[in-house]
């Protein structure tokens, strides 16, 4: 029997292309950031470039003649803001406001408003590939909102169009 | 008519919410008592504009009596609060989503004190969009 006494070499030589490989893969793959935030006991997400801001919950002022998916105005330094109760959209119960409740101000077009989270859980830089299409077999008023899946950290997290959210409030 | 830089206000307070109105509107502000001996039609702020789809009642209860070409008539507030003079430069428009949902307009602006915001409502305005 031959014995190729450089095969191990080979075998590290090979790995180490694979591994370079996979790196260079990883830098070119598109990334787009997520904001990811709680509603009740689910994950969702917005696109990064659809959030302008994040607030602490401020005091909201009801504004009496609204629907019941705005909850009210804020003082945003000196300016008024809408705040929208997400909840109510996507046929959710009401969300209790507790200190780890976040305003987060959406921006599309020329139309923006806070949205009322129950908290912000991270904000990422995620693979494009990894947001799959939202499923098909999605029912209920959710699904009307819902741009894409993803699995990250052992959680499903359902990524939210701001585009849609707003095109409903206008329709 | 001619808009000069300051707008007077009359604040009050009605189910926690926090308005005012442009004084050149109210003709007179009288206790509930007051504006039933005088035959003033009142109605409640809630009526023409939902607060939450629920009745709001008023601890306080006073009529301001709106300047009308016809009849003037009341709206039902809770205590009016104070009078303010305000800049026009000092008046916010509401944010545009609710223009965009088509709100009452009877609710034009807002203006900020302190912490608080007043929304500001015409009562020239219809309630209903």
């Amino acid at each position: 029997m031959d014995i190729d006494k450089k095969k191990s070499d080979l075998i590290l030589n090979e790995i180490e292309k694979r591994r370079l490989r996979e790196k260079t893969v990883d830098v070119e793959e598109e990334k787009v950031k997520l904001v990811i935030f709680l509603l009740l006991d689910e994950y969702y997400a917005f696109y990064g470039v659809a959030v302008k801001e994040i607030l602490p919950s401020a005091n909201i002022f009801y504004v009496p003649g609204s629907p019941d998916f705005i909850t009210g105005v804020i003082n945003v330094r000196g300016d008024i803001e809408s705040v929208i109760n997400i909840n109510k959209l996507l046929g959710l119960p009401d969300s209790r406001i507790t200190q780890k409740s976040r305003i987060a101000v959406a921006v599309n077009g020329n139309m923006r408003s806070g949205i009322l989270l129950d908290a912000i859980e991270d904000v990422i830089d995620a693979p494009l590939s990894s947001i799959k299409p939202p499923l098909s077999t999605l029912e209920g008023s959710k699904k009307d909102f819902i741009t894409g899946e993803l699995f990250y950290n052992n959680r499903n997290i359902t990524v939210l169009d701001v585009e849609k959210i707003f095109g409903r409030i206008m329709a | 008519m001619n808009i000069n830089g300051e707008v007077e206000l009359l604040t009050f307070n009605i189910g926690g919410v926090k308005m005012g109105v442009d004084t050149a509107q109210i003709a007179a502000m009288l206790e509930t008592g007051q504006a039933e001996e005088r035959g003033v039609s009142v109605s409640g702020l809630f009526e023409k504009m939902p607060f939450r789809g629920r009745e709001i009642t008023c601890s306080a209860p006073h009529v301001i009596v709106i300047k009308d070409e016809g009849d003037p008539y009341g709206i039902l507030i809770d205590r009016p609060d104070d009078i303010l003079r305000v800049s026009i430069d000092d008046i916010r428009h509401l944010p545009p989503i609710f223009a965009a949902c088509g709100c009452s307009k009877a609710i034009w602006g807002a203006v900020l004190k302190g912490e608080d915001v007043i929304l500001l409502v015409d009562f020239y305005r219809p309630a209903e969009n």
